[in-house]
């Protein structure tokens, strides 16, 4: 009977905080709403969803990339275990895969709950966000199934501020992505994490900049100076006299 | 009893001497037969003694000192029959005693043993027993003042000797009582020695403190009815008045003229009324005190109030303490701590009980030097469970009762010298429950350092350290102006709902209260409420966090919320 009722007025008040967008004053108590999560997780499991839908509310307006209390690691290698396939992929989003123990188990577990529920918007953000979170921790990126990066060419529209976003143009998921030597996986990646509310860290592209030089001067014409200029709508509009490129220009 | 032997032959050698002493306290017939011979003498010859002619003697009574003499004598020997007699009274008192005569349980045994205890402690039969030798050496004494005094008027030699052995007897005697008092460890103890040194170490200390503060009450008394006094006075109205008024010689000669008036309506009317006033509020304080002294005294103290149920815990608390003291045996230790565990309320128990609970608590864990850890020794398990959850109690209670108990500081300092501050519980079956103890007795102990990963309660313990840790949770938050609970009790709170299978149904209400709190949810409709004792528990005793290690996480916390400003600034 009091539990029932102390939960009841937890969820009325974080539903009163997800509502106000106070972001800030979610932050404020997101330790307290972190100890909150196994025993909303245990009730999404016995079909109250309830409480853990208001702590994902939570968790998404607080605009915080590691929302979750790093106290939570102990409990978050068991809710794979614990709760269904839903709560499962919308969880994990929250939780830094950097502080987790028994990560490669739990990687399967995912990828297993994520193909068992039905795919939706909020699901696929919810993946492809965690995917790239998993992909960001170097020794986990082997533990990435091929077909997990199919994920990618659904394309959801992920959140301006999105910790999976921000982690997962490192360099070596960047060239993760370009060894699977998949187009349609490789644009899909590009799409999703070139945004304006991004930033690229000057190694994760340097690869690509290196090429676009030699590239550049290879395309050069001595006599003449001239250079295939494009069209508004990308098609050839013949060689057109350019200035010789400088380095600066690069 | 070697007392009664012993008073009876002081009685016998006392009695020789009565005897002796005793036909000076009547007239000889032998003088007057020889007085009566010399007047016949005189009457046939009157030459034979001179001219004066012989008289019968008129006797005046006993000589003054044959009467001293006689009746120390008799003091001595009403000293060694009194002491005798004491003591065949004695022997059956202990005789009954002694006798088993209840059936019953170990329980009903132990409880009627402890009644019969009590009652020697409560009418102070050890005392009385302890006066028997003491009335005999009473007697001795007086039996060789008396000899002394006798002997000086019939042989000063004889007497001399008697004075000098009397006296070295003496000096023996008061030479024990002076070391006994000095020297706890001295052997020759004598119960006057106990009696000085629990009146120095006890009661003059105390009696120095008393009057102390009295003498510091009185002073402030007196100073504040002085300045009422000076306040009130026409006098000094008057020269206050002309001293704040501008100098003119008018207003000063006004002042000298009515000086005489004011003076007389002082002494007159004044004086008496805030005398009056005094002797009514002393007299009305002394009063209050009196009947609030005589309430606690002979009235809430009184058993016919208490109740049956109150005085079987509180008999059954006694024999807890006694069995702990006095046993060696383990499974004795572990039936009568689980007699202990299992009572409802522990109410005005012996403090000794909780130096009990310890020792056998320590005899079952030891430590290893090495790392710091702590184990429990090889079958003692449930015993070490039992002992630490009764060690807790006790010393949570006394904590909240008596902080400044002697006792209580007897028992962190060796707590402490048992386990040291880094000492590692993480294996111990009752981690909740040690943590408890662990900072109860190192009050500067951080609660942060408390590792929760590991540990798996049981349900009894769960729930109730759940509950204080709530507690503390909702103090704590109330003393930051309902901002945070602290971080630990969120840990907790994560740690506990996380366990898998999951706690009982009111630690679950408890965690989410703490998380409710934290929030700013106003809980108290929810059932969560501290009782009163519990409240007084908290903030007497600091439950787990000082007051200090709250005045600076709070501050630490403000600095926190600070920084966070300045960084969005």
């Amino acid at each position: 009977m009091r539990v029932g009722q102390v939960a009841s007025l937890i969820t009325q008040k974080l539903k009163r905080m997800a509502g106000s967008e106070d972001w800030r004053l979610i932050r404020s108590k997101r330790k307290a709403i972190t100890a909150l999560l196994p025993y909303a997780v245990r009730k999404e499991r016995d079909g109250h969803s309830e409480m853990f839908d208001v702590f994902l509310r939570a968790a998404i307006t607080s605009k915080d990339r590691g929302f979750t209390w790093h106290h939570i690691r102990q409990y978050a290698s068991r809710i794979p275990h614990e709760t269904s396939p839903r709560a499962i992929v919308l969880v994990l989003p929250h939780i830094r895969w950097g502080q987790l123990t028994d990560r490669e188990d739990l990687i399967q577990r995912w990828l297993a709950a994520a193909s068992a529920v039905p795919c939706t918007e909020e699901v696929a953000q919810c993946v492809v966000n965690t995917l790239l979170q998993i992909a960001s921790q170097r020794e986990l990126l082997p533990h990435i199934p091929a077909d997990a990066w199919l994920w990618l060419t659904k394309q959801p529209s992920l959140p301006p501020i999105c910790w999976g976003r921000d982690v997962g143009t490192r360099v070596h998921v960047v060239r993760a992505v370009r060894v699977l030597k998949d187009v349609e996986i490789l644009k899909s990646y590009f799409l999703l994490v070139w945004s304006e509310w991004n930033y690229f860290p000057s190694d994760s592209f340097g690869d690509m900049s290196n090429h676009r030089l030699p590239a550049l001067h290879s395309l050069y014409i001595p006599d003449g100076g001239v250079d295939h200029s494009l069209s508004d709508d990308g098609s050839d509009r013949g060689l057109n006299r350019r200035p010789r490129p400088s380095r600066e220009d690069m | 009893m070697p007392t009664r032997s012993q008073a009876g032959l002081f009685s016998a050698v006392t009695s020789a001497f009565i005897i002796e002493v005793h036909s000076h306290l009547r007239q000889d017939p032998n003088d007057e037969t020889a007085a009566l011979l010399r007047v016949l003498i005189h009457k046939i010859d009157n030459t034979t003694f001179g001219n004066i002619p012989p008289a019968l003697p008129q006797w005046a009574g006993p000589p003054r000192t044959i009467v001293q003499v006689q009746a120390i004598l008799f003091a001595s020997l009403a000293a060694s029959l009194l002491s005798a007699f004491l003591a065949m009274l004695g022997k059956q008192w202990l005789n009954r005693f002694v006798s088993t005569n209840v059936r019953g349980t170990a329980i009903e045994r132990s409880q009627n043993r402890q009644r019969k205890l009590d009652g020697i402690v409560t009418w102070y039969f050890d005392h009385v027993m302890e006066s028997l030798p003491l009335m005999l050496q009473v007697a001795l004494l007086l039996l060789g003042c008396a000899l002394s005094r006798y002997l000086w008027g019939i042989n000063i030699t004889v007497a001399s000797v008697v004075l000098t052995v009397t006296s070295f007897g003496i000096i023996f005697y008061i030479f024990i009582i002076v070391a006994g008092t000095a020297f706890e460890s001295c052997p020759y103890q004598t119960p006057g020695a106990r009696f000085l040194r629990h009146v120095f170490l006890t009661i003059l200390p105390s009696a120095v403190r008393t009057t102390r503060s009295i003498v510091h009450k009185l002073f402030i008394f007196i100073s504040s009815k002085l300045r009422d006094l000076i306040q009130a006075s026409f006098c000094c109205r008057l020269v206050v008045d002309s001293w704040s008024s501008p100098l003119n010689i008018v207003a000063f000669l006004d002042c000298v003229v009515q000086m005489p008036g004011a003076l007389i309506m002082d002494v007159c009317f004044l004086g008496p009324v805030v005398l009056l006033i005094t002797l009514g509020q002393t007299i009305r304080h002394l009063a209050v005190a009196l009947a609030r002294a005589g309430y606690h005294r002979f009235i809430a103290t009184s058993p016919q109030i208490q109740g049956l149920d109150q005085q079987t815990i509180m008999l059954d608390l006694r024999c807890v303490s006694w069995m702990l003291q006095t046993s060696l045996d383990k499974t004795v230790h572990l039936s009568t701590l689980k007699h202990l565990a299992t009572m409802m309320t522990l109410a005005d128990f012996d403090p000794a009980l909780v130096l009990g609970c310890f020792n056998v608590f320590v005899g079952c864990i030891k430590i290893d030097v090495n790392n710091h850890t702590a184990v429990i020794m090889q079958g003692l398990e449930q015993l070490a469970m039992v002992s630490a959850m009764c060690f807790l109690r006790t010393f949570h209670q006394l904590s909240a009762v008596d902080p400044g108990s002697s006792i209580l500081k007897d028992v962190r300092k060796r707590y402490q010298r048992a386990f040291p501050v880094e000492t590692d519980f993480g294996g111990l079956p009752f981690y909740y429950t040690i943590t408890k103890i662990h900072a109860l007795a190192n009050q500067l102990w951080d609660p942060r350092h408390i590792r929760w990963d590991d540990c798996r309660p049981s349900a009894e313990e769960c729930i109730s350290f759940t509950r204080s840790v709530a507690e503390v949770a909702q103090v704590i938050y109330q003393q930051t102006r309902y901002r945070k609970t602290p971080r630990w009790t969120l840990r907790f709170a994560l740690h506990s709902l996380s366990l898998d299978p999951i706690p009982p149904t009111s630690a679950v209400a408890d965690c989410l209260s703490i998380i409710a709190i934290d929030l700013g949810c106003d809980v108290s409709n929810t059932g969560f409420t501290m009782s009163d004792e519990r409240c007084v528990r908290i903030r007497k005793m600091n439950i787990i966090l000082t007051s200090d290690q709250r005045a600076s996480w709070a501050g630490r916390e403000s600095n926190n919320s600070e920084t966070q400003k300045d960084g969005r600034k």
